[in-house]
């Protein structure tokens, strides 16, 4: 290029030396930078990665799981630092010896079976996992090198039992020397295992719409049920009628989710670990009568005050259906009022199979329930096969359909919450309301309904002063697994709501095989009633719902309590 | 200017080989405070981790009402219910405001004072108030000698 340029301009031939000069520089940048380039390569290659390390220890910093809170910030599943304990068989000289300290330090583990494991032929053999404290420092005082520790996050619920069977627990998948993976097992751990083992959210707690408070007194409530009627089991639900939240949910016998899993020999049906709230199907009997109703008053084919025959039997091929005290002049709500069997079977029939079924089908009884807990997603209503008029007959007063006691309280918030779906929910704030499944004309009826049948009906044990309790009784008898039904055994239920002026939460309570030591008897209104009464009378003014009856205080003295010394 | 170029050129080296090997050393200490500091943030939060949770333990519901149950006989405290929430309308009213024995002795002293002092403008003010208040037949609190009120 500067020859072509020299030859043809001959006569600037004195910017030679200054041309000799771009050149050198040129080549003298190149080479800077390919030089540096190469330097780089080299470095890199080269030297020991030292930013990924500091990230390593970044990350080791970070919770492995995402603590759970309850829905006043309490918590409720949280993460302690502890040990695993192994051992390098090859370095213990003494497996006899060393076996037996062990044992005195560990009193579950028998002296045998640490021998056997300490003289294995092995580098590497779990002694236990995981120990406490107090554990660790007395084996580290025994000074032995083949004792060696595994720095591991335990799981723990610092309540104990309290919501075990909403927490579920967790499980240790897979385990090494520098990790251990822990898998929700039951209950909320399991369904939102992903999002709490999430590490980008592992510092974000899950925070559910349970009160630990209204959970504590409700389950306390529940254990002097099951206690005082000698039954087998309870389940209770206290539920938000504008939101879905479940603020209580409870399941007797329970299990602490610090144990591990124990193994259970017996029906499935009364393993502590079996949530009868969201899990168990029943039918429900005579609580059904309401849902009944509503949709007969929705559909328009009748109104509270009509008069409905409930003397005439009902038969139904070979079945006749009858009250086993028939009352006459019974208007509709009267038929909830005194839960009257032909009553529900008239409104039933009076709807029709189609209509009956269709409004069935709206308010999700024919689906499982998307509470946020594993055990719920797999309760499936248990429905007739082909469903006949005899299925409607059966189902309008409660039997032949299963569902669980998450269903039909959620049921009674769509009822109470003007008629608008609601979905159950664990997670706080809540589903904002559904589609209009009941007017809300309808829904201010059934309130009132319900209201008289604590008032003057079934449940007059539920009336607690102040908080206007509306709710229906029902007493199922156990379904026999050989076919047909025991006489002795029933499942009592109470599922209700309050205040009924203005609906705020709804409570179901279901007793399985009470008897009331008092009277021998196991219908609902002395079993279910009076549990279901004082849980509300207990935990309606912890959840700040003031009495409504200002009446009620003037049996009081005039001094308020805060003020009193 | 040749050499003075060079010179220039080699002090400038050697000057940016010092600067960077401060600089070598220095982020090599940051770094290795970053480490520490990153390890004590670790372990500070394993510190909250474990705290949280023994405060949790500590309020756990059940323990709570375990210890009220043992103490209930100095805390004295009940169970909330229904009946334990007051109302507006049944708190008395206030007693009527009268005047008692030390309020009636300070008033006297301060009456006292006025009068003992020579008037001034604000005193006269007062007083021509009071007086004007007289005047529409209001009959002000009779104010006592201080003796006879420290009985």
């Amino acid at each position: 290029m500067t020859d072509l340029a020299r030859l043809s301009h001959p006569t600037r031939q004195s910017l030679r030396p200054r041309d000799d000069w771009r050149l050198s520089l040129m080549i003298f940048a190149f080479l800077l930078a390919y030089g540096a380039v190469s330097v780089r390569m080299g470095l890199l290659a080269l030297n020991d990665p030292e930013e990924p390390q500091i990230a390593a220890s970044l990350q080791a910093a970070k919770p492995v799981r995402g603590e759970i809170l309850d829905r006043n910030g309490a918590l409720l599943a949280g993460n302690l630092p502890g040990w695993s304990l192994y051992a390098n068989p090859k370095v213990i000289s003494n497996p006899v010896k060393t076996a037996a300290q062990l044992a005195e330090i560990l009193p579950d583990m028998a002296v045998e079976a640490l021998e056997k494991k300490l003289s294995r032929n092995a580098r590497f053999v779990w002694i236990k996992r995981p120990i406490t404290p107090r554990q660790r420092q007395a084996v580290l005082e025994l000074g032995n090198p083949g004792l060696n520790f595994a720095a591991r996050e335990v799981r723990v619920y610092p309540s104990g039992t309290l919501a075990s069977h909403i927490l579920g627990g967790v499980k240790t998948e897979k385990e090494g020397v520098t990790f251990a993976e822990q898998v929700g097992n039951a209950g909320i751990e399991h369904f939102a295992n992903a999002r709490l083992s999430d590490p980008s959210r592992a510092d974000q707690p899950l925070t559910l719409s349970i009160d630990s408070a209204a959970q504590m007194t409700l389950e306390q409530v529940l254990d002097a049920g099951v206690r005082r009627f000698g039954a087998k089991g309870a389940a209770g639900i206290l539920m938000s009628v504008h939101t879905g939240e479940v603020v209580a949910m409870a399941s007797k016998p329970d299990f602490n989710p610090n144990l591990p899993r124990q193994r259970f020999t017996g029906e499935a049906a009364y393993n502590p670990r079996f949530n009868r709230a969201a899990q168990g199907l029943y039918e429900l009997g005579s609580t059904f009568k309401v849902i009944t109703a509503a949709i007969a008053l929705e559909v328009g084919i009748a109104s509270p005050d009509m008069l409905i025959d409930t003397v005439t039997p009902v038969t139904y091929g070979r079945n006749t259906f009858k009250d086993k005290r028939p009352r006459p002049d019974q208007t509709v709500t009267d038929v909830v009022v005194r839960s009257s069997n032909v009553g529900a079977i008239r409104l039933g029939l009076g709807v029709g199979t189609r209509r009956f079924k269709a409004a069935l089908a709206r308010l999700g009884m024919f689906e499982v329930t998307p509470l946020e807990l594993s055990e719920a997603q797999q309760a499936r209503p248990r429905l007739p096969a082909s469903w006949t008029d005899l299925s409607t007959i059966t189902i309008s007063f409660g039997h032949g359909l299963s569902i669980s006691p998450v269903h039909l309280a959620a049921a009674y918030a769509t009822l109470a919450n003007q008629g608008r779906k609601v979905t159950p929910t664990l997670f706080k704030g809540g589903n904002p309301p559904g589609e209009q499944i009941f007017s809300p004309r309808v829904s201010s009826q059934m309130m009132r309904m319900l209201r008289e049948t604590v008032y003057r009906g079934t449940a007059l044990r539920a009336d607690i002063p102040g908080y206007e309790v509306g709710g229906k009784t029902g007493t199922a008898e156990k379904f026999r697994p050989q076919g047909g039904y025991y006489h002795d055994r029933v499942i009592a239920t109470f599922a209700g709501v309050f205040p009924t002026s203005d609906p705020a939460y709804v409570i179901l309570i279901s007793l399985d095989e009470p008897t009331d030591p008092e009277s021998g008897k196991r219908e609902a209104s002395r079993t279910a009633v009076p549990v279901a009464g004082e849980a509300v009378r207990r935990i309606a003014p912890l959840l700040g719902l003031r009495p409504i009856d200002g009446a009620k205080a003037r049996k009081y003295p005039s001094i308020p309590v805060g003020l009193a010394e | 200017m040749k050499r003075l170029v060079l010179c220039l050129s080699i002090l400038s080296v050697i000057a940016v080989a010092i600067w960077a090997y401060g600089v070598n050393y220095r982020t090599r200490q940051a770094f290795d405070r970053l480490d520490a500091l990153r390890a004590e943030l670790s372990a500070e939060r394993e510190m909250a981790q474990v705290l949280r949770v023994e405060w949790a333990w500590l309020n756990a519901p059940d323990r709570l009402e375990r210890l009220v149950a043992q103490h209930n006989d100095r805390l004295r405290l009940t169970r909330l219910a229904p009946d334990r929430f007051g109302f507006v309308a049944t708190v008395p009213y206030p007693p009527p405001v009268s005047l008692d024995e030390r309020m009636m002795a300070e008033l006297s002293e301060t009456a006292r004072a006025i009068a003992g002092a020579p008037p001034q403008e604000g005193a006269q003010a007062l007083s021509d108030q009071s007086s004007g208040d007289a005047d529409l037949g209001m009959p002000l609190p009779p104010i006592r000698p201080a003796a006879w009120s420290g009985r």
